[in-house]
């Protein structure tokens, strides 16, 4: 059994575009620890999004692999990565992304109905009384705020009980206090479930709370530090 | 996949919160499914009302039918089996109403005791049958009645005999509204049409016997009995005839009817298609998270796919509903054309099949983007890509699903391929032409339309080339629509300016007929006196088919694969002979002999579909029986008729030479020069020559115009629903696009545009593309019709200017306004909301 959540070797990333090729990414890798809280950070288009979206086996590497809990995503089918997410994978998106014909408590569920589990309405009941709505559990997303919306999103991500947690700009869209609100529940849930929690941010203040920091620049890793502990 | 509780639920939920957006989509079938249903729910009420009135229609178990007297041995045959039995004598003559002094041709039907043996003649006062016997009695056809004002104990007469009338006829046996408007009945006892003095030798007659029986022909034995009495031109009828009859004339008018209704389901299901495609784009970002989530492709395919057959469930069964309805109202639009009072049923056959063909087109033409779904890459959560299109196979594997369900569709109303193809090539033609225009308009936008114009014109023309444009899916359904509109407009107008008679000028306005050969130079005698004019006087002979290319007609009919129709076969044939032929009658194949004498065969001349039903062109060979000696002929002309004023006018011509002796009587064409001097001849041929039967232009303009009203009548109503359904498609498909353009209406809103300009901006969009649909939509409208009055109706189509010019504006402002009008309800919506939400 591998020791990383995930594994990215030197990995590439190419668009091409009416005879042009725009490289994205470039000769990237790290590991990444299970249980290890990681920011990705970087200027706008330092390729932070597409290596997340690589790294969840959203998009195909131009070259190189990605391994999440020892597993090959380049092996694997599209159906097959669908089940690697589910089974072991959160996600937390900057623009909520909760689906609208569904009720905030539908929503939390959908991971675990996914898979077919029966007790899906128990757990969710208990995740969303742990982001504290619990009273707006049958509200539909466009009747919930920025920061209800992203803390029903939290909850789903924690659904199927996640070994590794994707977060892109989870605080982007929202304010200052709410803010706190959402990153406060994020670490203690990662915290309390002993998620692998990967961030790509532009909040510095955000990245600091990670205990590790991958810096991107023009799509190439100009840093990786490790910090001992939480500050 | 374990999980389809849960892909039920999702697809449920789905289609619950945008059930608004989904249910103005599905609503352009239903109207599509209503008309299949409700004409489907009205042939099986029909064909149950006729099964169970059948022996009533036909007024006995057999009907033996001949224009002779039936003879000893042949009334043996029957005699065998019969317990009851009557007689009917039927022809057409001129009844004279000498108080008004006013004469009208009806068709006379002499009967005996007992008639009819099952069955009954509805008259006004009701039972009047019986009486009807008793005397000097005649019934006479109410409408006839309320013409002439005539009232019960008022004196009719029929030839030379004086009848007192004792009532109404309300419908005549197995008659329909129709046939009594072109030859009212009048019922007379049989036992006084002697003294009518009408029945000359050569009349045309139909004598029919009416048998009542226990005993049961086998089919075998019937075909055998009916085989022999045909060489005899004795037909014999059985209830199951009847009731065949009746039902292939009314699958005629279902097949037509629902050709129709299949229109606009197609109309329908291209507006459900353009919508779910689009809704599937708005779903993108929905699909891409489930997909991060851990959805696998096939889930997302079968959420979307269950919820799009929730919706044409749904929309079937309001469809079915409708039709319902609908079938409800087709008795009281086709009541004239019917012979039995149809009550309302619900058809299974009609549930089933607005099931089927609502779930089969909508997932026929939705199956495409449907795919194109499981296509949606997870990592458009992340970075929205919107050039998400199926794969080539999937678009043409459903475009071949398509074809197929169109093919059997069509073949299923025509019954035959040609028909089906016919069809199928034909709306596939509208499809491709109309797509091309569409992408040749974006075209030449794209490369025409810079910074010439103000902003809001260069906006509003771009968003007809620019991604996401709705310019393929509006052009069609505007253009199909339109299209449909405008043909029937266009058809309608011509063929009722085709039956309406020329009145004026010197052109013929009274034919004589039934005029016999010992009477005839007498009879123009008279005319002459009168100072009426000889403009056509035509021998007419009388006979049957009697083979087909050596092929006999017996063979002919008992050949399944033969496409030859029964009519064809069994008719009898007024033919005539001369030695030229009329500016009428234009030659189109083959060459025309004047006289017989000058070649070593017999020519016959056909008419053009005549000679298309027959399968035979010219130097072919077509045997006769005239009056018993079967003449073979060959096909040295094909004639295509114009039938456009009063005139004798024949499928069949032979020239001189051939039939001079064959016994035959005559029909004479003239001008009288007013309604008095038409009267006063009338009045005086009928006393002097009592079989001779006059019709006049007046009476053909009344009766011609009555049928047409109700043919008008029903073709509205057609009309209606495929205006209705282009109406709802239209409104669908621009509501639609309303979702395509709300991001970009959201943005411009945002960074300032006042109401005013995306307003403008919509307007120029919907305008084009509405001017560009209903302009492509009324040429093929024309070309369609001329190509239909060409090759199917045979007359020459004059396309109505201003009917045309205004169907072209009001759909293009139709488009225009339902554009606007559903755009503007963006600028309603709450930013936020819209912001939230994408």
């Amino acid at each position: 059994m591998s020791n990383f959540a995930l594994q990215v070797q030197n990995i590439s990333k190419i668009y091409s575009n009416e005879n042009r090729e725009i490289s994205i990414l470039k000769n990237i890798q790290f590991e990444i620890e299970k249980g290890e809280t990681v920011s990705i950070v970087g200027p706008s288009g330092s390729g932070k999004s597409t290596l997340l979206g690589l790294s969840a086996g959203l998009d195909e590497t131009t070259s190189g692999e990605i391994a999440i809990m020892g597993k090959t995503l380049n092996k694997l089918s599209e159906d097959e990565k669908a089940k690697l997410r589910n089974d072991h994978v959160g996600f937390i998106f900057q623009n909520f992304q909760l689906i609208p014909s569904l009720s905030a408590l539908d929503n939390i569920m959908v991971p675990l109905e996914l898979q077919g589990g029966k007790n899906a309405k128990a757990k969710a009941l208990d995740l969303i009384d742990r982001v504290g709505l619990l009273d707006r559990k049958d509200h539909y997303p466009n009747q919930l705020s920025g920061g209800e919306q992203q803390r029903i999103a939290i909850a789903r991500a924690f659904m199927n009980d996640p070994e590794v947690l994707f977060a892109d700009e989870p605080t982007g869209n929202l304010d200052g206090k709410t803010s706190d609100n959402v990153e406060s529940l994020l670490f203690d849930l990662n915290t309390e479930k002993g998620t692998t929690l990967i961030i790509v941010t532009h909040d510095l203040d955000l990245a600091e709370k990670t205990k590790r920091i991958i810096r991107l620049k023009s799509g190439e890793v100009e840093s990786d530090v490790k910090k001992t502990s939480h500050e | 996949m374990s999980n389809w509780k849960w892909i039920f639920k999702m697809a449920i939920k789905d289609a619950i919160q945008n059930k608004s957006r989904l249910l103005i989509y599905a609503s352009s079938i239903v109207l599509g499914i209503a008309s299949l249903v409700a004409i489907q729910s009205f042939k099986y009420s029909l064909n149950e009302k006729i099964n169970s009135e059948a022996k009533g229609l036909l007024g006995a178990d057999y009907v033996v039918s001949s224009r002779i007297e039936l003879d000893g041995n042949q009334i043996a045959i029957f005699d065998t089996l019969s317990n009851e039995k009557t007689y009917e004598s039927s022809f057409a003559s001129m009844l004279f109403y000498s108080e008004n002094q006013a004469f009208r041709l009806v068709n006379v039907k002499a009967v005996a005791d007992k008639y009819p043996l099952y069955g009954e003649v509805e008259t006004e006062p009701l039972g009047l049958m019986p009486q009807l016997l008793e005397g000097n009695n005649a019934l006479v056809d109410k409408t006839i009645m309320l013409q002439l004002d005539l009232h019960p104990g008022d004196s009719i007469n029929i030839g030379k005999k004086k009848y007192q009338v004792i009532g109404g006829i309300v419908k005549a046996l197995g008659s329909n509204g129709i046939a009594a408007a072109v030859a009212p009945p009048v019922y007379i006892p049989l036992n006084t049409l002697a003294e009518t003095g009408i029945l000359q030798v050569g009349s045309r007659v139909t004598r029919k016997t009416f048998f009542k029986t226990d005993k049961q022909f086998s089919s075998e034995s019937l075909s055998a009995l009916k085989k022999v009495l045909e060489d005899e031109s004795i037909s014999l009828a059985s209830v199951e005839d009847r009731k065949e009859n009746l039902k292939e004339f009314f699958n005629y008018l279902n097949n037509f009817l629902n050709l129709i209704g299949f229109i606009s389901l197609i109309l329908g299901s291209i507006g459900i298609a353009s919508s779910v495609s689009i809704y599937l784009k708005s779903k993108n970002s929905v699909i891409a998270t489930l997909r991060c989530i851990g959805a696998k492709s096939n889930t997302i395919f079968w959420i979307y796919f269950i919820e799009v057959a929730i919706i044409a469930l749904f929309t079937s069964i309001i469809g079915i509903g409708i039709g319902f309805l609908i079938q409800r109202i087709l008795p009281l639009l086709l009541q004239d054309f019917l012979v039995v009072d149809v009550d309302f049923m619900l058809a299974p056959d009609a549930i089933i099949i607005g099931l089927l063909v609502g779930l089969i087109t909508t997932i026929l033409f939705t199956i495409s983007p449907l795919l194109a779904s499981k296509n949606i890459s997870p990592i458009s959560a992340i970075n929205v890509s919107d050039n998400i299109k199926a794969g080539r196979s999937v678009k043409w594997l459903s475009r071949l699903g398509i074809t197929l369900f169109v093919i059997i569709f069509a073949f299923s109303q025509t019954g035959t391929v040609t028909g089906a193809l016919s069809f199928t090539v034909a709306l596939g033609l509208v499809l491709l032409v109309l797509t091309g225009i569409a992408w040749l308009i974006a075209k030449i936008l794209k490369s025409k339309v810079k910074n010439q114009f103000s902003y809001t014109v260069k906006q509003g023309l771009s968003n007809i080339f620019r991604p996401n444009n709705q310019t393929q899916e509006l052009t069609v359904v505007i253009g199909l629509g339109t299209m449909m509109i405008s043909l029937l407009v266009f058809l309608q107008s011509n063929l009722i300016s085709e039956l309406n008679v020329a009145k004026e000028g010197d052109q013929p306005n009274m034919i004589m007929f039934d005029i016999q050969e010992n009477q005839l130079e007498d009879y123009k005698s008279l005319m002459e006196s009168e100072g009426l004019p000889l403009m056509d006087v035509s021998p007419i002979i009388a006979m049957r088919l009697d083979s087909i290319k050596g092929i006999s007609r017996s063979e002919i009919k008992n050949d399944t694969l033969s496409e030859v129709p029964q009519y064809i076969l069994n008719r009898e044939y007024r033919v005539s002979y001369r030695n030229y032929l009329k500016e009428e009658e234009e030659l189109i194949d083959g060459k025309f002999i004047s006289d017989k004498s000058t070649v070593d065969y017999n020519p016959v001349y056909l008419e053009k579909r005549m000679a298309n039903q027959m399968e035979v062109e010219v130097g072919d060979e077509v045997s006769f029986n005239v009056q018993g000696i079967v003449m073979k002929c060959t096909v040295s002309g094909i004639m295509k008729l114009t039938r456009n004023k009063v005139q004798t006018s024949f499928n069949i011509i032979f020239p001189s030479g051939m039939l001079e002796e064959v016994p035959k009587f005559y029909a004479i064409v003239t001008r009288s020069k007013d309604e008095i001097s038409s009267a006063a001849f009338q009045n005086n041929s009928l006393s002097k020559y009592p079989n001779v039967s006059i019709v006049d232009l007046e009476s053909i303009i009344s009766t011609v115009n009555d049928v047409i009203d109700k043919i008008k009548l029903v073709i509205e109503f057609l009309s209606l629903i495929a205006l209705i359904t282009g109406f709802l498609v239209l409104i669908g498909t621009v509501r639609n696009s309303k979702y395509q353009r709300l991001k970009d209406t959201v943005l411009l809103r945002t960074l300032g545009a006042s109401s005013k300009q995306i307003g403008k901006i919509t307007l120029i969009e919907y305008f084009v593309l509405g001017i560009i649909g209903s302009s492509v939509g009324v040429i093929l409208g024309i070309i369609l019709s001329n190509l239909l009055g060409v090759f199917v109706f045979e007359i020459n189509i004059t396309i109505p200017f201003v009917p045309a010019i205004l169907i072209l504006l009001s759909t293009g402002a139709l488009v225009t306004i339902i554009g606007f009008l559903s755009n503007r309800s963006i600028l309603k919506t709450k930013l936020i909301e819209v912001i939230r939400a994408s």
